[in-house]
């Protein structure tokens, strides 16, 4: 466990250290700072939302997750795209699976170092929760319960960007694959519980991310959503050590 | 200390290793020879548990490679091919990041570092601690890598191509480095540079198309080599078949080859195996009034052997 | 040492290892990786099935509100839930929108043991409620079923008579008794129409029958029309048939006086023709003489004939004889021909009498005599003719054939058809005594047809909630019509205050009785030509469907008391309002605006006819003993009369004033601008902010302040402020009100004035006027006040008419961002303003806000700030995480 903080600890300075992680949290602020403040408006899309912070709308942050949900399912899978791919490509991964780690530790390490990112990106969207509660009244418990549905959400978009991520050498294939992955566990599934027939629809939105999501996000607290967010996050670490293993041996 | 049994590896439909096996005792330096693509990393990293291999076996100081790979890795200190760092840490810091990575607990750690430093010649003559390791020169990279191989006084070092890139001045003090490791440590290093392994090497372990084609002592090696001897003469004054076959008659001589270099006839003169036929050759020449311009001895070379070993087990594939 | 040369083992078998134990270690990972897969499934599954949820919310919107909870927790029946849902439409999807619903559904068996709840998703299962509601159903419209069954069994027995009867009546023999009537064709339709009729009636039952809930009571009521109206056919032929059969034997009797009545006609013409003598023969000398007593014969012939006309007449009563063909002759009916023969000869008297003076000329009177020679003949020709047309008549009506006398036979002693008319007669009075069904009952039949919905099941009670009450649309994003690529409609989930209320409506007894109190005096239907005006209020009671179907289904019962007496029908006037149905039901007065007085009363001013003081009387007798009161104001428009504008006066103003210190300014109205973006300080009028003014500023009072965020609009409001130095004592507390500061609403004085500024600026810019009252200023008020030792209390809601069919049912046009005017949804929510009251004033505040409740919304934000925030969080926040990373990339470059 101690190695597996120490991987960690060097992935996030990895962060810290590369232009990369400035890139992506100030692309990502500016993403929740357009909706929350702006709204989002494409008539060639049909999209259209107002700003969650306005006069007169309710004050709390729920639309704006509603929307990061999908939003971060682009935005994880970049930071998540180089942990294991950019080994490969440079052959660190050499020195590293020599050293005295395991497998398990090395996924686990990155998991964590991306994770903690992730948790420091929403600790940043604080400030538009304050501004909530300087001009509102929020209610904690849908606050709490949404910021909770968000780290649960991260943590399974990470497992699977980081899945994407041991799959390839090259980063950028990584962040489409990880992408690919979550857009269709996000939006594709709509499409697909739209098309098939009613009885197995049932099945198959339960596959949904967001299904789980959009109850946290409302302030409701439910086993099934956090069970379902661990479970899918272990499965995918858990595979991608799998992956990573069999790597060494192809 | 090493031993390597029926060791196989294929990538996927590709023989990388074929079936080799070898032993190596604690304390020495050990060179894995062989041309490019022959197998010695492969061999390398399946050593150092990077990868497993297809079939056979492999220990080191008694922990069988496949199923103690931990144990295996806290105690070889493995330095890769090209020696991949991670560019954007100081370092310092990569080698502090890699001594905890081996466990070591905090206090240790810096002595450690800096121990292994210095032994690299990473703070004097010029203190490159706290460089970015992307701004590093090869040399550099290549000490950083070896410090990180050091730092937890590994029984056995496992060196891939630890030269390669260096500038000759930078090659000689690798050289001298690696020697002196090699008092204490178990050394592995790889190299396609048979003069490097020469010199430093108390075993050599030569491996082409994946299979080792012969091991050995430098001497016994270079002992193997040289064969029956060769004189080589060149002369002018008679017809080369003439002067061929009065060669031929010299007592001792098995064999005479002549092929023609300008206006001198050059004579390849094969005798049985320790004999030295120069004076013989000379005498016969005085005695015909041919023009004498060579006439030396040939002793077959390491590099000969090395050539001619790795070439023929590529033709025979 | 030698040179250890391994000998390559040949290829092949290697290779085979290798590939082996590459396969068994990939076979490895994929089972491995399966089992994991396999355990996240499992664990999923079992997680799905043993949830522990909880709502976080403070509202618990999610789980059940507390209203909810309350509701739930009165009901000690069992319920039943059933959803089914089972649509087609792509717009209302099950798997889109059921679960949601499930889940709430779920979360109330949890919170209630003894609900059940049922998913129904197929057809084959929706087929099984459907038949058990339908015994429910059948057993509770057994009346009906009764009803429905002896039309069928009436059709099964009489189609065959009627076929007979058909037959028998187109056998009737030609140049029959009945056939100068034209009778028998006629008959045989009624006939022939009977038996399609009840054909047609039966196969509809039929096939009404077959559905899975059929709509009895509509059933009973097509089975009293189609009967009803054969039976009237049949009653008619039957009478007519008993009526004609005393024709004969009356003909028979008159027969005599008739024929003699005629035969007298005639001998008068004959007389008279006589007097004066034939054509051509010599002119008499005494021509005086003559006239003297030609008149005198020419006026009984006149005589005659109208005695003829007149028992002619009195013979066909107002009987079928009329209809008989040879009543008439030449076209012209015969007593009709004796009348023009009495008034033609009449004239003749009237000259032959003018001649007989002696100072006529002698010339005069004898071409008289020529003339009348010639002219009274010819009559006493037509009078031989009508004579021998009545002749015929009376041989026609006393001819009786045996065929028709069996007939009459049957129909003198009222018998004919009787055998068709009594079952009839009998079906008819037993549906007329059928009891309707039970309210809850009309609602499943009328509701369970449609898609989507959820079906309570409360004792022996049901209730139908349809797709839309679960699903409402969300405002403002209705789609447009046409629009093809967003077909689907934007709903929001109010399940929660649907389902509960309803069960509420179904278990509790109603809360309060809500008596709309209106002065009105609408003429009944029944005679459309009245040329009357209905005297109605600004708010007429007919107009608020809406409110009443919103305020049952919240739980109230809604009775009337009309103030308006009919002048002459005092009795009728009650001094207070009806009896609650219920005893002990609390009762809510809505009291709506009254019409004004006409300045000019049409016809008699009758006491009562008008609104007047003792109206006002008798509303404030009830309100001061506990009744509360809600008054429905707004602004009034201004007469016009004679070119100038009279201000409306609202009927309880005074009252309100005197009384409550509540000075309602009905004369104003409220309008909403909007600030102009361009010029600070400025504002703009917008159009539609004129009918939809979306004004939610609620105070924090119990009534407003779930709807604060609410959308609502209000049409036609006026502002009410406090009468300074009031000493009613009452406590006025503001529900809807204009803080001071807001300066984009204000009330307007003069409209005409108002518009007219207007429309001449461009960009529509508005301003107040000095006559025009600005903010503070409340929309909604509640007063409290102690009469006599007893609270009375009562809320004024000037809003105008917000809470019309007319408002509530039409949508509501909104300016959109790129300057379209784009429909809403009509603004249904503005009747939650009413409920709440309602709730408050019979002191059930803990039902207020049972429909979604709100978070607190966010301040208003001055622009600036806003800038300033957009600023700062939107772009600098960003910037500066992307600065740290340049500066932490320049640090470390080194």
């Amino acid at each position: 466990m101690r190695k597996v903080l120490i991987l960690a600890k060097r992935e996030l300075s990895a962060y810290f250290y590369s232009p990369m992680a400035y890139v992506v949290a100030a692309m990502f602020l500016l993403l929740v700072g357009v909706i929350f403040l702006w709204g989002v408006q494409i008539p060639f899309l049909k999209i259209e939302m107002e700003p969650v912070f306005r006069s007169g709308a309710e004050s709390t942050l729920r639309p704006l997750f509603d929307v990061l949900a999908y939003g971060l399912a682009v935005v994880v899978p970049l930071l998540t795209m180089r942990l294991v791919a950019e080994e490969f490509r440079s052959g660190t991964i050499e020195t590293l699976m020599t050293a005295p780690v395991t497998d398990a530790a090395v996924v686990l390490g990155k998991f964590i170092g991306a994770f903690v990112l992730y948790l420091l990106l929403l600790v940043a969207t604080g400030v538009f929760f304050g501004l909530v509660v300087v001009f509102g009244k929020p209610d904690w418990g849908v606050a709490g319960m949404g910021y909770l549905g968000m780290v649960l959400l991260g943590a399974m978009y990470i497992s699977v960007g980081l899945f994407a991520s041991t799959l390839t050498r090259h980063q950028l294939v990584a962040g489409l694959i990880g992408i690919a992955i979550l857009a269709f566990f996000t939006g594709g599934l709509y499409l697909v519980v739209q098309t098939v027939p009613a009885e197995y629809a049932q099945a198959v939105s339960k596959l949904n991310m967001i299904t789980y999501f959009s109850d946290f996000s409302r302030g409701v607290f439910d086993t099934r959503g956090l069970v379902f967010f661990l479970t899918v996050t272990a499965f995918f670490l858990f595979i991608s050590v799998k992956v990573l293993e069999s790597r060494r041996w192809r | 200390m090493i031993d390597v049994k029926h060791l196989t590896k294929y990538y996927g439909r590709t023989l990388a290793v074929d079936d080799i096996s070898f032993h190596i005792d604690a304390g020495s330096v050990v060179g894995f020879l062989g041309p490019n693509g022959a197998g010695k990393s492969t061999t390398l990293r399946i050593l150092t548990c990077f990868m497993p291999a297809t079939s056979g076996s492999a220990s080191i100081a008694g922990y069988d490679v496949f199923k103690q790979s931990l144990q295996i890795r806290s105690l070889v200190g493995y330095m890769p091919e090209n020696v991949p760092l991670y560019p954007e840490m100081r370092v310092r810091e990569y080698l502090m990041f890699r001594a905890a990575l081996r466990g070591m607990k905090s206090k240790q750690r810096s002595s450690a570092v800096d121990k292994a430093a210095e032994r690299c010649w990473l703070v004097k003559p010029e203190d490159m601690m706290h460089r970015r390791i992307d701004q590093l020169s090869r040399g550099y990279r290549q000490r950083v890598g070896l410090a990180d191989c050091l730092l937890h006084d590994p029984k056995v070092l496992v060196l891939d191509e630890p030269t390669i890139g260096l500038d000759p001045a930078q090659v000689r003090e690798m050289r001298n480095l690696i020697r002196s490791l090699g008092e204490k440590h178990t050394v592995i290093l790889s190299s396609h540079i048979l003069a490097e392994v020469e010199q430093l090497c108390g075993k050599l372990i030569i491996i082409s198309g994946g299979k080792i084609v012969a091991q050995g002592t430098p001497d016994e090696l270079r002992r193997q080599v040289s064969g029956p001897s060769r004189v080589i003469v060149e002369l002018k004054g008679g017809q080369p078949e003439q002067m061929a076959k009065a060669v031929a008659d010299v007592d001792g001589v098995l064999d005479v080859q002549h092929n023609r270099a300008g206006n001198w006839t050059r004579l390849t003169v094969q005798g049985a195996e320790d004999a030295d036929l120069r004076q013989d050759v000379a005498a016969l020449v005085a005695a015909k009034g041919y023009h004498l311009r060579e006439l030396r001895r040939e002793i077959g070379s390491l590099e000969d052997y090395f050539v001619q070993m790795t070439y023929e087990q590529i033709t025979r594939d | 040492m030698a040179i250890k040369q391994k000998k390559s083992v040949s290829d092949k078998p290697k290779n085979r290892d290798q590939k082996v134990s590459r396969r068994t270690a990939g076979l490895n990972v994929v089972i491995s990786i399966a089992a994991a897969a396999a355990l996240l499934i499992i664990v999923n599954v079992i997680s799905n099935k043993k949830n522990y949820r909880c709502d976080m919310e403070v509202f618990g919107r999610y789980g059940l509100s507390d209203s909810a909870e309350k509701i739930l927790e009165q009901i000690d029946q069992p319920v039943r839930l059933t959803s089914i849902y089972t649509s087609t439409r792509s717009d209302r999807k099950p798997q889109e929108y059921l679960p949601r619903l499930r889940d709430m559904m779920e979360e109330i068996a949890r919170q209630k043991d003894n609900v059940t709840v049922v998913n129904v998703t197929s057809d084959r299962a929706k087929a099984e409620v459907l038949g058990r509601l339908r015994r429910v159903l059948d057993e509770a419209a057994s009346d009906h079923r009764a009803i429905i069954r002896g039309a069928q069994v009436l059709d099964g027995k009489q189609g065959q008579q009627y076929d007979t009867l058909t037959r028998q009546w187109a056998k009737y023999r030609p140049g029959g008794w009945l056939e100068q009537f034209a009778l028998p064709k006629e008959i045989e339709a009624v006939m022939r129409a009977g038996k399609n009729d009840l054909r047609e009636m039966t196969m509809k039952l039929r096939q009404d029958l077959s559905a899975s809930l059929p709509d009895y009571p509509d059933m009973v009521r097509r089975v009293e029309v189609t009967l009803a109206e054969l039976q009237g056919r049949l009653v008619g032929v039957s009478s007519r048939l008993r009526h004609l059969s005393t024709v004969p034997e009356r003909a028979k009797k008159q027969r005599q006086v008739l024929t003699s009545a005629a035969a007298a006609v005639k001998s008068a013409l004959a007389k008279a023709s006589a007097c004066i003598g034939r054509e051509n023969s010599p002119l008499p000398q005494d021509s005086l003489k003559v006239l003297k007593s030609f008149a005198v014969d020419i006026r009984a012939v006149a005589d005659s004939a109208q005695l003829a006309a007149t028992q002619l007449d009195r013979f066909a009563g107002d009987g079928y004889v009329r209809y008989a063909r040879s009543w008439r002759h030449k076209k012209v009916s015969l007593p009709r021909l004796y009348r023009r023969i009495s008034g033609d000869i009449n004239n003749i008297a009237d000259q032959a009498e003018g001649l007989i003076r002696p100072a006529t000329k002698v010339a005069d009177r004898q071409r008289f005599i020529t003339d009348a020679r010639q002219v009274v003949p010819q009559y006493l020709a037509a009078a031989g003719r009508v004579q021998t047309a009545v002749n015929t008549l009376l041989d026609e009506l006393t001819k009786l054939d045996k065929h028709t006398q069996k007939i009459f036979a049957q129909a003198k002693q009222d018998n004919y058809l009787q055998a068709q008319i009594k079952p009839l007669a009998e079906l008819l009075e037993q549906a007329s005594k059928v009891k309707p069904l039970p309210e809850h009952l009309n609602e499943l039949i009328e509701k369970i047809n449609q898609d989507n919905i959820v079906l309570i099941e409360i004792g022996d009670k049901t209730g139908v909630i349809g797709f839309d009450e679960v699903w409402p649309l969300k405002a403002g994003q209705q789609a447009s019509p046409g629009d093809k690529d967003n077909q689907q409609d934007k709903r929001v989930f109010h399940g929660d205050s649907a389902l509960c209320a309803k069960m509420l409506s179904m278990t509790a007894e109603p809360f309060a009785e809500v008596v709309l109190t209106f002065f009105e005096d609408i003429p009944e239907r029944s005679l459309p030509y009245q040329q009357q005006r209905p005297m109605v209020g600004p708010i007429p009671s007919p107009l608020l469907r809406t409110v009443r179907e919103r305020l049952e289904k919240a739980n109230l019962e809604v009775t009337e008391w009309n103030l308006f007496r009919k002048p002459g029908r005092a009795k009728e006037s009650k001094e207070g309002p009806p009896l609650p149905k219920r005893k002990d039901c609390p009762q809510v007065l809505l009291i709506l605006p009254p019409p004004e007085p006409s300045p000019m009363p049409r016809g008699m001013p009758q006491q009562g006819s008008q609104w007047s003081d003792a109206e006002v009387e008798k509303v404030r007798k009830v309100i001061s003993r506990r009744t509360p009161a809600i008054f429905l104001t707004g602004f009034l428009r201004p007469r016009y009369m004679a070119g100038m504008t009279m201000p409306a006066r609202y009927g309880f103003g005074d009252y309100l004033r005197k009384d409550w210190g509540i000075d309602v300014r009905t004369a104003l109205r409220v309008i909403q601008t909007k600030p102009d973006s361009r010029a600070p300080g400025k504002f703009k009028l917008e159009v539609v902010q004129w009918n939809f003014m979306p004004l939610s500023s609620f105070t924090d009072h119990v009534i407003g302040k779930p709807l604060q965020v609410r959308r609502m609009y209000w049409y036609n409001a006026c502002p009410i402020t406090a009468v300074s130095d009031s000493k009613t004592g009452a406590i006025i507390k503001d529900i809807l009100a204009i803080p001071k500061g807001r300066n984009e609403v204000w009330a307007i004085s003069d409209i005409e004035a108002f518009i007219e500024k207007v429309e001449q600026r461009d960009p529509l810019e508005a301003d107040p006027d000095s006559g025009d009252l600005i903010p503070p200023f409340a929309v909604a008020v509640e007063a409290t006040k102690q009469i006599e030792n007893e609270q009375a209390r009562i809320i004024v809601l000037a809003v105008g008419e917000s809470f019309t069919d007319y408002y509530l049912q039409n949508p509501v046009f909104k300016l959109s961002e790129d300057g379209t005017i784009a429909p809403e949804p009509p603004p249904v929510a503005d009747v939650d303003l009413l409920i709440n009251s309602v709730y408050h004033l019979v002191g059930r505040d803990e039902y207020i806000g049972a429909g979604p409740a709100i978070v607190e919304p966010i301040k208003q934000i001055a622009p600036g700030t806003m800038l300033n925030v957009k600023i700062i969080f939107g772009l600098a926040w960003p910037i500066l995480m992307f600065a740290i990373g340049v500066v932490v990339m320049i640090v470390r470059k080194r």
